[in-house]
């Protein structure tokens, strides 16, 4: 009886090899043979590549089950040296069977794990050697006999002590007596050597090992121990030091190389206390001969924390100092802690006192944190200043590494001055140095629905709340504010209602619920919901130690709207509606006539009324196209001109839709399951000059490269009958990348048509009070690209860090400008601004990028291709790559020369910044000529006209 | 003659995983067609290291399946993958993770072997290798655990089946006499016979027994009683203020051995590091090894000290550690539970370098009995036998 029946047909013959060695002037092999049939007779063979001369060796047979055996043979080397020392030699298995020869080429997955001894033979100085070809197949070759050196172990101990040991072995030494083997270890730094003291080892082992008759190999051993806590052997600091192995006898002497072993691991460095203070060993490789080079360096003064304690509110740390000269000439006197920012680099300094090389030193958490901005939420790095350099504090001596991920201290809660509630505890980098880490005490994590039913607007979804939080009240109050359009502000009491849930240690499911009737709101009702993503929402829960402060993200799609989005909200209703969604578009689609006014448009997957297909339909409404617009847009209460017809994606409305326009308007692609009818058209807008590589163009060895050329994303391409080139540039890369054959219109791009328009003036002051942004101050934008490694590795739940500091941007620039955030939106819910600030505004979620640029001054920018657009308005534009070296690599891929053609001037940090933005005038003209060049290459087609010249060539019939 | 291996998953990490690997790259090395059948999956790439020779069949891959089939059979095998097992034993402590389905991939993988030696690494697998081998299969049963630690229901199935095996290899003296009173006497198939854990041979580097720390490894679950030893290590921490515990592994317990080192106020001190692949490595940096657990199979890991040279301080808990370690003179064994004592014992060694370089320098000698060679000769012994009974 079988499940599921596999046949035993056409099996295949195969032949792999078990086992080889050499030993007495013979090659013995061993190799398994699986079989589906009987053969009359099998040899093993050798095949000479070039000549196609051929050796024939008979086997003998070991039999393990039905259809599997072991073969066994040897190939003599004293007949055969002659021919089989020269060339190449591939191994086969010759098989007969009923008069019809067959061969098999023999596999060799072993000698590459399991390397067997080298096959020296003798009289010829060569030596044979098997090996696993390209594709893992048996062959031959042989090598001019070499000495063979071998380190078998080494170990450094995490208190400086190293210990070597292995054998050098001269295969045509006829050693007779072990003690005539001379032996010397070297250390060579620069032009200086030194000999060092060795064990010598007898190893009898090696002789069975390396079965040569009449040859004895004992005297090949060596050991040796560096005992570095108690002596340098004279190695100056920070010189590399390569080790070196000869041996001596009979007048001929060998001089080699210590290399690494070939497996084990290998701790690659040490932190120790030496008779000379701390010092660390590091164990390098010499990339060309894997020699293995020692680095020793010393540190003139080591802060080491032995204890740090996380209790009852207090930070207490124990250390103590180690320097080489035993503090004769340091003087202790004036010694401080220094707590300092890593962002913003503010510094506290606490005097403490060294007694006889210890210090201690206790921060008492509540009354710093009550009067001063000290362990404000951040990174605050320690250091132990002494005679007025700043040393950082460590805990490296017990060669315990990577404690960040290994040791986790208790925090502390409590609230700072402003009653806010944050956590503090000790915290360990990537080097084991000290720092501390403030986080506040709750982020939101995910939203899973909001609403209002009847007149109760609730909120749903995860809190990740930081430990301690055992004894949460179920229920608490605090408020939120919702900013709108204009400078609205709803200022909206709430209850929440908390809940831990299973899934980690810090996750809670809320609900949070406001009685807007109670707040005089109801009438405001669906501007709320409008204006849900105008901004962060600002949170606050009142416990009764003080109050947890943080915002959230509510995204339009989560409005709950329509009965449909409320059985949505079920996952079995889900999975049911959107299989039936499917089936209505299949109907519709066969069954309904197709309506030729119909259009769709959609902008960046339905999340925002923007972009390319924002412009045309304008155009389009302002031509008084007759058309019937359908929008595809999550948030339902959008303000969009013309009154069209709004749908959410993947609804039932949107799937009719889809099934029966004529016309399809999108700067992306739609899912997969559309499909185009006969009569339909879509015109692809696309939605920007590309930087990274696209499609084709992608490197085959990349990645990135399966998706990027993907069979999917070709079907999604051949839906396509227009597409925009913005330039020149674009418009070839687009053709190329994507194979697309259709119709390019080289127009320009019709979102920048708004940059040549007449009435700017009005247009920019209506989208100032849009945003409440006062008329009097100029305008900063800062759109920085999204980086996924500043985001992974447990950061979704950490604040953005800026990297610059903001009040100092504030106090700087504030009296002139306001500054504009636009972040990825991962990021943009990460921020954690202050509730009435007039400086900064954050614009992240703001529908339309286009209409930023238009009102701000100066734009601040990195790897973004904002930079295409931005640049059609002639204004400045500073390129804050703090990361240009992380980032290298991939700036490399890009299809231009970014470094070189970029229109602005680069700067890689917080100092370089503001002093760009003082001298942004000179900057200007100093870029003048760059900045022309790059717009004459990118902005060439535009001239406000391309939604018209796009509209004419696609829309004819409306 | 063909062997087999029925594990759980050759590709993970833990105890039997590198005795199983010891054996069978011993026994492949030494010429035998070795197989492994793997019912799990779980790694891509094996966490020790396996011998080329030896062919691997993997029953459920869990790594390279494919989840986004929607056709009619992925259907009937997501269902089957939902249903419990019918064919491993409920009492065995994975038993959740086997299914309906790994019993039909098992069950085909059983039958399709018709000759040779099947070795089988855990109770409920002995069991369904005794019940659905085929005619001239061989079964030699491993049992890791004494008899009297099973519940009743294990234990009743034990005594039906075992019968059936051909061999039970055993890892202890103990439970050889126990297995051999309950089992000899009802049949007279069976062989019990102690085959302990072997270790590879190693280079002979020792550790200096010079640095301050107190290592353990094992999976953070309650059988490894790491919570007695934060116990013990707190008891001696105030004396030896400058001493670290080091505790590798991983497992379920560890937000409970990380609130108790807080609770306690040592997280300076006893540190869960986390898995490593490299034990040896980490032993050479230790002085004293502690063992903690509440029962053991056999101790591996109290050869794998001793053989760089550690010395061990052991409960003295069923079943293994009183076996392995000569209480003084390589080691020194605590009565079973005793926190106080084994507070005592650590402290003994910490304060006696002299003591702790004498016991390792015993131990090195002591456990050369357990290097591969010698028990690889056991194992190559049974298969003759087997051979010979078989007139192969």
């Amino acid at each position: 009886m079988k499940f599921f029946g596999k046949h035993r047909t056409s099996i295949k013959p195969q032949c792999s090899l078990n086992n080889i060695k050499y030993k007495n002037g013979k090659v013995l092999i061993v190799l398994k043979f699986v079989y589906a049939e009987a053969y009359s007779a099998i040899f093993f063979n050798l095949h000479k590549r070039d000549t196609q001369v051929s050796l024939k060796f008979p086997v003998s047979v070991e039999a393990i089950s039905e259809h599997s055996c072991f073969l066994k043979l040897e190939v003599s080397m004293t007949d055969y040296a002659e021919s089989l020392l020269h060339g190449f030699w591939d191994a086969n298995l010759l098989l007969e069977n009923m008069g019809q020869e067959s061969k098999v080429r023999i596999a060799n997955h072993l000698t590459n794990s399991n390397e067997p001894q080298p096959f020296y033979i003798k009289g010829h100085d060569k030596n044979f050697v098997p090996y696993a070809t390209m594709n893992g197949n048996l062959s031959f070759k042989s090598e001019d006999a070499a000495p063979i050196l071998k380190t078998q172990t080494i170990v450094l101990e995490e208190n400086g002590t190293l210990r070597l040991s292995g054998y050098l072995l001269v295969p045509w030494w006829n050693v007779q007596n072990n003690e005539d083997v001379q032996k010397r270890l070297i250390l060579r730094f620069g032009e200086d050597e030194r000999d060092i003291v060795m064990t010598d080892v007898l190893r009898t082992d090696m002789t069975t090992y390396y079965q040569q008759e009449d040859q004895a190999y004992e005297w090949t051993g060596f050991a040796v121990e560096f005992n570095f806590p108690n002596s340098t052997y004279g190695l100056p600091d920070g010189a590399p030091a390569d080790l070196l192995l000869e041996y001596e006898y009979n007048h001929s002497s060998i001089t080699l190389p210590i290399t690494f072993p070939s497996s084990g691991v290998l701790n690659r460095t040490s932190t120790f206390q030496s008779f000379d203070g701390i010092q660390q060993l590091a164990i390098k490789k010499r990339m060309k001969t894997n020699g293995i080079v020692l680095l020793l360096t010393k540190e003139e003064l080591h802060a080491e924390v032995d204890e740090i304690y996380s209790e009852g509110g207090q930070i207490s740390i124990h250390g103590r100092i180690i320097t080489i000269n035993k503090g004769e000439r340091i003087s202790f006197e004036d010694t401080f802690i220094i707590v300092k920012n890593r962002t913003s680099k503010a510094e506290y300094s606490f005097k403490v006192k060294i007694d006889s090389f210890h210090f201690n030193y206790t921060f008492d958490l509540s009354s710093l944190v009550k009067n001063e901005d000290i362990f404000s939420e951040g990174l605050w790095d320690l250091f132990l200043q002494v005679d007025g350099v700043m040393y950082r504090l460590v805990t490296r001596l017990d060669g315990i590494k990577n404690k960040q991920n290994r040791i986790s201290f208790p925090p502390y809660k409590l609230a700072n001055k402003d009653g806010e509630i944050i956590v503090i505890k000790p915290y360990y980098t990537l080097k084991d140095e000290l720092s501390i880490m403030t986080k506040p005490y709750i982020a939101a994590k995910s939203i899973s629905k909001a609403e209002i039913h009847n007149s109760i607007f609730l909120i749903d979804g995860k809190l990740h709340v930081q430990i301690p939080n055992k004894d949460l009240p179920e229920i608490s109050q605090g408020h939120i504010m919702i900013k709108g359009q204009f400078g609205k502000n709803y200022d909206i009491p709430v209850s929440w209602k908390l809940q831990k849930t299973e899934n980690t240690k810090n996750e809670f499911h809320f609900t949070l619920s406001a009685d807007l009737k109670a707040a005089g709101l109801l009438e405001e009702r669906d501007v709320l919901l409008r204006d849900i993503n105008f901004d962060l929402i600002y949170c606050e829960i009142d416990f009764e130690d003080g109050k947890a402060i943080f915002t959230m993200n509510v995204t339009p799609e989560k409005v709950v709207l329509t009965l449909e989005d409320r059985l949505k909200q079920n996952d079995k209703y889900k999975a049911l509606l959107s299989k039936w969604g499917l089936l209505v578009y299949k109907l519709c689609f066969k069954f309904l006539p197709v309506n030729r006014k119909a259009v769709v448009f959609q902008s960046f997957y339905g999340k925002s009324y923007s972009d390319n297909p924002k412009a045309l339909y304008e155009e389009m409404l302002a031509q008084h196209r007759d058309m019937k617009a359908v929008w595809v847009i999550n948030n339902l209460k959008a303000d969009i001109p013309g009154n069209p017809i709004l749908v959410r994606p993947r609804s039932f409305k949107y799937y009719y839709y889809m099934a029966i326009s004529t016309y399809f308007v999108n700067n992306g692609n739609f899912p997969d399951f559309f499909q185009k009818r006969k009569g339909m058209t879509f015109l692809q807008t696309w939605h920007g000059t590309p930087l990274k590589k696209l499609g084709f163009d992608v490197d085959p060895k990349a990645l990135a490269y399966e998706e990027n050329t993907s069979p999917a994303l070709l079907k999604r391409i051949e839906k396509w009958d227009y597409l925009i080139g913005p330039n020149l540039y674009t418009a070839e890369i687009l053709k190329r990348a994507y194979k697309y054959k259709k119709k390019m219109l080289n127009v320009g791009y019709p979102r920048n048509d708004i940059f040549y328009k007449e009435n700017i003036r009005t247009k920019i002051i209506d989208i100032k009070k849009k945003l409440n942004i006062p008329l009097n101050k100029k305008v900063i934008l800062y759109a920085p690209t999204w980086r996924d490694y500043e985001y992974q590795n447990g950061n979704q739940h950490r604040a953005y860090e800026f990297k610059f500091d903001l009040k100092t941007f504030k106090e700087k620039f504030g009296e002139e400008y306001i500054l504009l955030l636009r972040l990825h939106y991962f990021d943009a819910s990460r921020i954690r601004l202050h509730r009435s600030d007039d400086f900064i505004y954050n614009v992240s979620s703001y529908d339309d990028i286009g209409e930023l640029y238009l009102i701000s001054d100066l734009m601040i920018t990195d790897y973004s291709s904002v930079m295409f657009d931005y640049a059609n308005l002639n204004r400045p534009m500073i390129f804050f790559t703090y990361d240009l070296k992380r980032y290298g690599s991939q700036v490399r891929g890009f299809y231009f020369n970014f470094v070189g053609e970029a229109p602005g001037p680069f700067v890689t940090d917080q100092e370089q910044l503001f002093d760009a933005i003082e001298h942004i005038d000179r900057l200007q003209s100093e870029y003048q000529i760059k900045y022309d060049q790059f717009k004459d290459r990118f902005c060439h087609w535009e001239d406000g006209q391309a939604s018209k010249r796009t509209i004419e060539a696609v829309f004819k019939n409306l | 003659m063909k062997i087999y291996f029925l594990v759980f998953d050759i590709f993970g990490m833990g105890g039997t995983v590198r005795t199983v690997l010891n054996v069978t790259n011993y026994l492949a090395q030494s010429g035998y067609d070795i197989e492994i059948i793997s019912v799990f999956r779980y790694r891509e790439s094996p966490f020790f290291e396996i011998d080329p020779r030896i062919k691997i069949q993997v029953l459920h891959d869990v790594v390279n399946r494919k989840t986004d089939n929607i056709g009619f059979k992925s259907t009937i095998v997501k269902k089957l993958s939902k249903m419990k097992s019918r064919l491993i034993h409920p009492d065995d402590e994975a038993y959740d993770f086997f299914s309906l389905l790994t019993d039909m991939k098992m069950f085909n993988a059983i039958k399709e072997i018709t000759s040779g030696i099947l070795v089988t690494t855990r109770p409920s697998f002995n069991i369904f290798a005794s019940k659905y081998r085929n005619k001239g299969v061989y079964i030699i049963g491993q049992e890791h655990l004494n008899f009297a630690i099973y519940p009743e229901r294990m234990k009743n199935s034990i005594l039906k089946h075992y019968k059936n095996l051909d061999y039970l290899a055993t890892l202890t003296n103990d439970d050889t006499e126990d297995y051999k009173r309950l089992l000899e006497a009802n049949s007279k198939k069976v062989k019990v016979k102690k085959i302990t854990n072997s270790i590879p041979k190693l280079q002979g580097v020792t550790s200096s027994l010079e640095s301050k720390t107190i290592i353990a490894a094992g999976r953070l679950a309650p059988q490894k009683g790491f919570d007695l030893l934060i116990e013990a290590f707190k008891i001696v921490h105030p004396k030896f203020p400058d001493w670290k515990l080091r505790i590798y592994g991983y497992g379920r317990e560890k937000n409970n051995l990380q609130a108790m080192i807080e609770d306690n106020k040592l997280y300076n001190h006893a540190i869960l590091m986390g898995p490593t692949q490299h034990i040896e490595t980490e032993l050479l940096n230790a002085s004293i090894y502690a063992l903690s657990s509440r029962f053991e199979g056999f101790g591996m890991v109290i050869v794998e000290a001793m053989q760089c040279g550690v010395p061990v301080v052991s409960f003295d808990c069923p079943k293994g550690p009183s076996e392995i370690i000569s209480n003084n003179v390589d080691g020194i064994l605590v009565e079973d539970g005793n926190v106080e004592e084994f507070a005592k014992a650590l402290m003994e060694l910490m304060g006696n370098p002299e003591k702790r370089k004498q016991f390792g320098k015993k131990a090195v000698e002591n456990v050369k009995q357990y290097e591969i060679e010698n028990i690889g000769k056991i194992w190559r012994d049974t298969i003759d036998e087997i051979s010979q009974r078989s007139g192969l």
